[in-house]
């Protein structure tokens, strides 16, 4: 790795399946059956019925729900401009995750546009997810 | 909070330095300078002091967190001082309502008689103050560096708060303005001298577009303190009391305080509103019910807010026109507006004056102060 990469995220046992998951390239959140609801951040229980979590493959589909484009280099291997992104996931009202929106210039950017999961190689076996306009390559 | 404890407990003296940006000094240099004189203020030597709540963590992402280099705990400032301290704390999150708001339960309980209060902050020479060159992250982090989201999701709330409600950087820029005008009234603040022009602000850099540089609040080398006593104690000392009418978290809904205090929405002639970045004062002011939901960005048009304005919001320039003190430096203007001292800003006939601090991201405290 060079010493300008991005950085990777350090799982804990609460997160470690969902960056398991990443490597592999798929998008899992953990979900409780009994509210029939998904928790994330990842809690060790349901944060409404304190019940069992369990892993479920999402679609890896969502809208922004909003964006911005950083114009700074304050985090090393980013180079400016690049955009950050909260995107509501298809299976659930206000869920949402933080990540950079990818293959789209900031003119192209804009709240409720349809997007999909893709995930960025950060070397030795992780991989984060990112989202791109729905449909692209 | 117990209305009982209305006006039982008052803000009685004020230390503060020069706001300057890398300035060479010392944080121990300015943090004693701002405890001496708060001290020395209310009337009182170091030997009458027997409390002291502290908020020393540098949340920047370059800090050392170093005790005496870039943070100050209550060890430091207890030997520096050379107090005899009863109660002694320091409070994790930046933002200093969680002290302030210690130090009236101490008071209130009889743990301490005097107490201290000191927020003092850090710029270290040639280092970047958001830089990050973390090259992995854990906990809540985890989700966001890999990103390169360091001081983004304010700007992320921007973008939808102008899509949703048609907000626009002009009606921003009537925030921004307002403050840098009331810093122009600021002997201590950083941008005093240095007016801001719509212009200046629409043709700035971006840092997280839709905000620029004049969004965020200004990193500097200063302190600030105050002291407190209970009621009865107050009335001994050189200045008007600052009494604290009202103090309720953050978790509370936003009217709380003037159910608390008994003091209504209505009587609050000036309120000192957390503005680490400027949306912030848009949402206090709508949290706070000032501005109905979505109408704080026509709220504050036409200089409602800034000097001589309907509400004069930060009086003394927050710290985007004074500098980055996390709150200590509202809690100072609201108390010197309290007690009629605040110079050339004082707001004519001031009896309340509301200060609410932190944000969605750092919950805190809001206080009602009043003349009693």
């Amino acid at each position: 790795m060079t010493t300008n990469a991005r950085p990777i995220p350090i799982p804990d046992p609460e997160s470690q399946p969902y960056w398991d998951a990443a490597a592999r390239h798929a998008l899992e959140l953990p979900y409780c059956d009994a509210c029939a609801r998904y928790v994330f951040p990842p809690r060790p229980t349901c944060t409404r019925c304190l019940g069992e979590l369990r892993w479920v493959a999402m679609s890896g589909r969502g809208t922004v729900y909003s964006y911005a484009t950083m114009h700074e280099s304050y985090m090393r291997g980013f180079d400016p401009p690049y955009l950050v992104a909260q995107v509501e996931l298809d299976e659930q009202s206000g869920l949402r995750l933080t990540t950079n929106l990818i293959d789209c210039t900031p003119d192209e950017a804009s709240i409720g546009m349809r997007v999909e999961v893709a995930f960025e190689d950060r070397g030795d076996g992780v991989a984060v997810p990112q989202f791109r306009p729905e449909g692209g390559a | 909070m117990d209305p009982a404890l209305r006006n039982k407990t008052a803000i009685v003296g004020v230390g503060y330095t020069q706001m300057e940006r890398k300035s060479g000094r010392s944080l121990p240099n300015v943090a004693m300078e701002a405890a001496v004189n708060a001290i020395a203020d209310a009337g009182l030597t170091p030997a009458d002091i027997d409390g002291y709540a502290g908020t020393p963590k540098a949340p920047n992402a370059s800090a050392f967190h170093w005790d005496g280099v870039d943070e100050i705990s209550e060890r430091y400032m207890g030997s520096a001082l050379g107090l005899n301290l009863r109660w002694a704390s320091d409070f994790n999150r930046g933002v200093v309502g969680d002290a302030v708001a210690a130090a009236i339960q101490s008071l209130v309980t009889g743990t301490a008689n005097y107490v201290l209060c000191l927020r003092a902050m850090y710029e270290r020479p040639g280092v970047r103050y958001a830089a990050s060159e973390s090259s992995a992250s854990g906990g809540p982090e985890q989700y966001t560096a890999p990103y390169g989201v360091g001081i983004g999701a304010m700007a992320l709330w921007l973008q939808r708060y102008m899509h949703d409600y048609g907000a626009t950087r002009e009606e921003l820029f009537d925030v921004v303005s307002a403050l840098r005008e009331h810093a122009q009234l600021n002997p201590y603040a950083y941008w005093r001298g240095k007016p801001l022009s719509l212009d200046d602000y629409l043709s700035s850099r971006w840092v997280y577009e839709p905000m620029c540089l004049y969004d965020y609040d200004i990193p500097v080398t200063g302190a600030g303190a105050v002291v407190l006593t209970t009621a009865d104690r107050a009335t001994a000392l050189p200045h008007k009391p600052a009494y604290i009418s009202g103090f309720v978290s953050t978790r509370e809904r936003g009217d709380a305080i003037f159910e608390a205090s008994g003091i209504g929405r209505e009587a609050v002639q000036a309120a000192q509103l957390y503005d680490g970045f400027s949306p912030v004062v848009w949402k206090w002011l709508e949290e706070l019910g000032f501005a109905g939901k979505g109408e704080a960005h026509e709220f504050t048009r036409n200089g409602r807010i800034g000097p001589g304005g309907a509400l004069p919001v930060t009086t003394f320039g927050g710290s985007q026109g004074e500098g980055r003190l996390h709150g200590m430096g509202h809690v100072r203007e609201g108390a010197m507006q309290v007690m009629g001292r605040a110079g050339e800003r004082q707001v004519p006939g001031l009896e309340n004056c509301l200060v609410a601090l932190g944000f969605d991201a750092v919950p805190s405290w809001v206080l009602m102060l009043s003349t009693g």
